[in-house]
């Protein structure tokens, strides 16, 4: 009896704490991902008139489950993991999964990763986009086992200086301190 | 910090299979990349810094297979790859 009491009283904490969280299930777009998590794709999606799965903060597993996230009108990226300012850390998407253009709807990236650090895309394919996997100011990515065709440009890595936002965000501040400091 | 492209399959994409742009540290290893309409893989003209393309297998991409504009292919390494043409003989 004692080891189940130690038990119950050690899920008991750990639910109090937070550390045991369901994983949040994603059935429509556009949904943007603001608290760290698991999240599942749980159906299949046609994704226009802008991002489809958009994620903005870091400690992130998005996992597509086998669905399909297919281009509807308008449609721009199928899933992107980016914030107005910093850096993103710890960023997983994963497979299998497909993402694909319909007709003359196709995304102008099947995945785009801007200002990320240590992220990991595997198992997805990519068909009928722009850019299939688009990366830039991002390091120490782990790209693996994903398969890109017929996209116009299969995977693009760009400059891997993430540290550039952050400069640029000091310097927007010290000019704002300045306005504010002239009048006196 | 490093970046790790591999076991990828980059086949029948219009333009280039991979694009490498800018200053970058990244490993590109035991990936398919054939029949692109462009080049397989190709590195910007602004040259790359810590580049690894190794043991990958690009066949049939439209322009060149394996494309490398930096002199000497300076800042990069190729070995070990699979393909029928390049524009350097630093690419191997």
């Amino acid at each position: 009896m004692i080891p189940n009491r130690k038990a119950l009283v050690c899920i008991g904490l750990l639910v109090i704490t937070g550390t045991v969280q369901a994983a949040t299930f994603i059935n429509a777009c556009p949904f943007v991902i603001t608290s760290p998590g698991d999240y599942l794709l749980a159906a299949n999606l046609m994704c226009g008139g802008g991002d489809g799965i958009t994620i903005n903060t870091g400690n992130v597993r998005l996992a597509l489950e086998g669905h399909t996230i297919t281009a509807g009108v308008g449609a721009k990226r199928a899933i992107v993991a980016s914030k107005q300012f910093g850096v993103l850390q710890n960023v997983r998407i994963l497979g299998p999964g497909l993402i694909t253009n319909s007709g003359a709807n196709a995304f102008s990236a099947g995945v785009f990763l801007d200002f990320v650090v240590n992220a990991e895309m595997s198992g997805i394919t990519v068909l009928g986009a722009l850019g299939g996997i688009v990366t830039g100011d991002s390091s120490n990515l782990t790209i693996t086992a994903n398969t890109l065709w017929q996209n116009n440009v299969g995977i693009s890595l760009g400059d891997a200086v993430p540290r550039f936002r952050k400069m640029t965000s000091a310097v927007t501040a010290q000019v704002f301190f300045t306005k504010i400091s002239a009048p006196r | 910090m490093t970046s790790t492209v591999s076991h990828n399959v980059i086949n029948g994409n219009t333009g280039v299979g991979v694009l490498i742009g800018g200053s970058i540290d990244a490993t590109f290893q035991n990936n398919v990349i054939s029949g692109n309409g462009q080049y397989g893989i190709s590195v910007s003209l602004f040259g790359v810094f810590g580049l690894k393309v190794t043991n990958n297998t690009a066949l049939a991409n439209g322009t060149l297979d394996l494309n490398d504009p930096v002199p000497n292919c300076a800042g990069s390494v190729w070995s070990g790859n699979t393909f029928f043409t390049a524009n350097q003989s630093c690419i191997h």
